[in-house]
């Protein structure tokens, strides 16, 4: 198994001897590892900004494991959550995974099915990742738009015709012309189909009111 | 010789005689006897007397003899001497004759005659008027004489002057003699002679009797000092006395007092007669005195004694009575004897009553003849005592009968008779009681025996015989150890040994292996005012039924103390599988960590060391958990071992680490520094502070970051207090009564007793449980153990 190297493993555990067993696999599995004994400390560190994931005990003093992900969630979206526990507590997982954990692993466990929670948790990593680059390319693209090309957008990915979003617009069919040639060249793409995929992207709305 | 000279001599004589001083006499009839002799010319003068202490012989009380011859011996026998002439004097017949004209009876009188060379003799009787003989004067001469009449007459005359001047002599020394054995009597006797005139009322008194009035011996005493001089109260009675003398011939007597000048009081008793005075004189009272101030106190003090016997005679229900020994006549009774009469048989009893003198109603002859041989059996066999069951049959008494000596005589039987009729009812039912005794001790269905100060045997009841399976002889006297272990000394743990050192009772159980029987022995000393055990009252008690109850309650109670615990355990399951999961998740990871480096053959073996210290660390926290929860679970063997109670506790709070995580609640802990040993049950006192965590966590269940807190003290150098607090909603006050009592619960789960049983765990450790609310909020429950051995606060 080849490691990212820019794939960091969080460790958040209160039992020393957990953590550091935990940062020694991981380690052999060849992972950047970064060991917290409390939630606290790990709330006091920078965002983390790469992809990885964090390995949480469910049961912690202070603020336990399912709180530290409500938190994330507010504040850094993005890093994989892997539960472990020592509880085999069942509505505790069902309530972990629906809020968007990676897994759920009971203690003990085994290494194999740690390096599959991590890998999936690096694929999830990754692809959200992805998602999150491609999303900065098309906002950077969409902020290159004049407001007036803005306000084209959503008619245009509406499917409306020239005339039809000039008469909205109460402008002349020609300059919408213009409009739509400056979005779609702006914007990179040839066809029409292309801006749709896009404005989805960037989680902009096609304008519903049809003539 | 002329009967004028004679004459003469007579009446010279009889003028000389008449007032003669006794004292004069014997000289003068020395000189009459000399002027006799020389005016007849005779040879010999004698007056013989009759000595008082030998009559047979006669004794010269004078004798006139101036020519000398054979000595005349002063004392001689007469009757043997003089037979004749003896004979002729006590017939009251003068003698005058010649020798040789004595006729021949006289032989033996010639003969005594003849030795003194006497040829004429002449003898007269001397008998005072007439009466008896007092001796004999007589005259001798050496040569023939020629007794005339005349002269024997005129020598009669003498003779006659003689005895009755000896006579007078003698009497006047008798009454001397008399006078001086009265005075030397009266002397001796305190006794004071006074002779009161009845015309001057003048005293004359010996000194013995002024001095019983202590007054000088030369007082003189009238009546009329002698009356004031008398104690007032008895003056009347005085003057009537010397009233009554004064007025009869007869003896008057009369005790009393006088006040002598130092105020002290005498007893005197005078007794006083009338003497006619001489004609022309008055009457005069002769009397004597006596002090009887001993006498008169000696009479009160006995006085006193008689009254004190009488009041307590007649005091007495008892009866008591004297009888004569002759017919057995009542002498002296008391009242409960006459009212036992009255009442009786309606007799009055008097003094001389013989029991013949007492029948009648149920008293019959038979029981005046029973009597009577009561009283012979006394005189006959001494004093003895006997039950006697009164003629009606309804009254027993006890009569002791005894003889009345003085001086070696019996004057008298007394009797002593207690009514016992109703000691005799006691005896009935003293003997009831004591029947009713043996047949309770009998029945006690446990042995019981009664041992002597020594341990032997003195009583032993119907289980103790069926016990020892021996026969009721060969048990008395006999050891209890000999009759119980067949030992011939007592067992080293003997309970016995130890009640003279703690003198109570001592108990003990023993299990004896042969019979495979549970005993409960227990023993009971009796002590004597002197602090001895006298007595031991010896219990054997089989109680194999009850120690056989006692267990099966002991392990029911274990069962239900490890259940409890269970439950504790199955309450913690969740944490404790979480505690354990921790050193296994560190293990495998451990050891998965190292599969891997050894695969990739990235392995140093420094790496690998740490891995499996890791490991072995894991391994044995897990190896811990595992213990203390089997120690949990397991079936106790209650022992207690001092340790120190910091360790104990440290035990169980951090099983309850993960607990506390789970349930968000912060433990906190005051220890103090040093905690003291105590000795416990470690699991029991473990499940106490378990169950006391799990109760405060519990209360906090609605709270969100509780807090729990546990402080340990020690109290007093010689108590550790732990308290557990929480902050929950606290205690109702209703409910801290009862938060101990047995299947009390305030949850919805939990069979209510962890607290029953962890007050009665703290209890066997001689500790003590609480419980209170705290001032702000929650409770706190505590219990106090006490600290084994000393405690000075170091380490």
């Amino acid at each position: 198994m080849m490691a990212e190297d820019e794939f960091v493993v969080f460790v958040i555990d209160d039992d020393a001897s957990v953590c550091k067993s935990l940062m020694r696999l991981l380690r052999s599995f060849g992972y950047e590892t970064r060991v917290f004994s409390s939630a606290e400390h790990f709330l006091e560190q920078e965002p983390f900004q790469g992809t990885g994931c964090i390995i949480l005990d469910i049961r912690m003093p202070g603020i336990g494991g399912m709180a530290l992900q409500d938190e994330l969630c507010k504040t850094q979206g993005g890093l994989p959550i892997i539960f472990i526990s020592g509880h085999g507590d069942i509505p505790m997982s069902v309530q972990a995974m629906k809020k968007g954990a990676v897994d759920f692993l009971p203690k003990p466990f085994e290494d194999r099915q740690l390096l599959d929670a991590i890998i999936n948790a690096l694929d999830k990593s990754r692809q959200a990742e992805m998602i999150r680059n491609e999303l900065n390319s098309v906002r950077m693209r969409l902020d290159r738009l004049t407001p007036r090309e803005r306000e084209v957008l959503p008619f245009i990915i509406a499917g409306l015709l020239n005339k039809q979003i000039a008469f909205k617009l109460n402008i002349t069919e020609k300059t919408v012309k213009v409009h739509r040639a400056h979005i779609m060249e702006k914007l990179g793409v040839n066809s029409v189909a292309e801006l749709v995929r896009l404005a989805e992207k960037a989680n902009i709305e096609p304008s519903v009111q049809r003539p | 010789m002329s009967k004028t000279a004679f004459l003469e001599i007579l009446s010279n004589l009889s003028r000389r005689f008449i007032n003669m001083s006794p004292g004069d006499v014997d000289s003068e009839i020395d000189d009459a006897i000399s002027a006799v002799c020389r005016r007849f010319g005779l040879d010999l003068g004698v007056v013989w007397q009759w000595s008082r202490e030998a009559p047979r012989y006669v004794t010269i009380t004078h004798l006139y003899r101036p020519l000398g011859g054979p000595p005349v011996p002063e004392k001689i026998d007469a009757e043997e001497m003089f037979p004749w002439c003896m004979k002729e004097l006590k017939a009251g017949r003068a003698i005058a004759i010649s020798v040789d004209e004595a006729p021949a009876e006289a032989d033996r009188d010639r003969e005594t005659w003849t030795y003194y060379g006497i040829r004429s003799t002449a003898a007269f009787p001397l008998s005072p008027g007439g009466g008896p003989l007092i001796g004999v004067l007589s005259f001798a001469a050496t040569k023939t004489v020629f007794w005339s009449k005349d002269i024997v007459k005129g020598l009669q005359i003498v003779a006659e002057i003689f005895a009755n001047a000896l006579a007078r002599k003698l009497s006047d020394q008798a009454l001397r003699e008399s006078e001086e054995r009265l005075s030397l009597a009266s002397t001796a006797a305190g006794a004071g002679l006074w002779i009161l005139d009845l015309k001057t009322n003048q005293y004359w008194a010996t000194a013995q009797a002024l001095q019983l009035f202590e007054l000088p011996p030369d007082y003189e005493l009238d009546l009329n000092t002698f009356i004031n001089l008398v104690h007032p109260e008895d003056r009347e009675k005085v003057k009537q006395a010397i009233r009554t003398a004064s007025q009869s011939n007869d003896d008057a007597r009369v005790t009393y007092r006088v006040v002598l000048a130092d105020g002290t009081i005498r007893w005197l008793v005078s007794r006083g007669r009338r003497q006619p005075g001489p004609p022309g004189y008055a009457d005069r009272l002769m009397g004597v005195s006596l002090d009887v101030t001993e006498r008169m106190e000696a009479e009160a003090a006995a006085e006193r004694t008689r009254t004190m016997a009488t009041s307590i005679l007649e005091s007495t229900q008892d009866l008591i009575w004297t009888v004569d020994p002759e017919r057995f006549g009542l002498v002296t009774f008391n009242t409960a004897l006459a009212e036992y009469f009255r009442q009786g048989t309606g007799l009055v009893i008097t003094e001389g009553m013989s029991p013949h003198d007492m029948i009648g109603g149920p008293f019959t002859t038979a029981t005046a003849e029973k009597w009577d041989r009561l009283y012979e059996r006394v005189l006959r066999h001494g004093p003895y005592t006997e039950e006697y069951v009164v003629s009606t049959g309804t009254r027993v008494l006890l009569l002791s009968l005894n003889l009345l000596k003085r001086n070696g005589e019996v004057f008298g039987i007394s009797v002593f008779g207690k009514d016992i009729t109703a000691h005799k009812g006691m005896e009935k039912k003293i003997g009831a009681a004591a029947r009713e005794w043996q047949t309770t001790f009998d029945s006690i269905p446990d042995v019981v025996m009664i041992l002597d100060g020594e341990r032997r045997v003195i009583q032993a009841n119907m289980a103790a015989r069926n016990f020892l399976n021996v026969p009721f002889e060969d048990i008395l006297g006999r050891h209890c150890y000999t009759l119980m272990h067949g030992e011939d000394h007592p067992p080293a743990d003997c309970p016995l040994a130890r009640i003279q050192e703690v003198k109570n009772r001592e108990e003990r159980d023993i299990y004896d292996s042969q019979t495979e029987k549970w005993l409960h022995v227990s023993v009971d000393p009796i002590f004597d005012e002197k602090g001895e055990t006298v007595r031991i009252v010896y219990t054997v008690k089989d109680i194999t039924a009850s120690k056989r109850a006692e267990r099966d309650a002991f392990r029911a109670r274990r069962e239900l103390m490890r259940m409890e615990r269970l439950l504790r355990m199955g309450e913690l399951t969740a944490s404790l599988a979480h505690e354990l999961n921790q050193p296994l998740t560190s293990i495998l990871s451990n050891a998965r960590a190292a599969l891997r480096f050894i695969d990739s053959g990235d392995l140093d073996m420094d790496e690998l060391k740490d891995i499996l210290n890791d490991i072995a660390d894991d391994d044995k926290r897990a190896g811990n958990i595992i213990r203390s929860l089997r120690a949990i679970v397991k079936p106790e063997d209650s022992e207690k071992v001092a340790v120190s109670l910091g360790d104990v506790l440290q035990d169980v709070i951090s099983l309850f680490h993960s607990e506390a995580i789970i349930r968000n609640i912060e433990v906190e802990t005051f220890f103090a520094e040093p905690l003291p040993r105590v000795k416990i049950d470690v699991v029991q006192i473990q499940q106490v502070l378990t169950n006391l965590m799990m109760n405060a966590a519990e209360s906090m269940l609605d709270e969100t970051g509780g807090k729990m807190t546990i402080r340990v003290q020690v109290i007093d150098g010689n108590k550790v207090r732990v308290a557990v607090s929480d902050c929950g909603p606290g205690l109702a006050a209703k409910d801290l009564d009862k938060i101990f009592e047995p299947f009390f619960t305030t949850k919805s789960s939990g069979l209510g007793m962890g607290l029953s049983l962890s007050r009665s765990i703290i209890e066997a450790h001689a500790g003590h449980m609480g419980v209170e609310n705290n001032p702000d909020r929650g409770a706190t429950f505590s219990f106090e153990l006490p600290v084994e051995g000393r405690y000075d606060g170091r380490r």
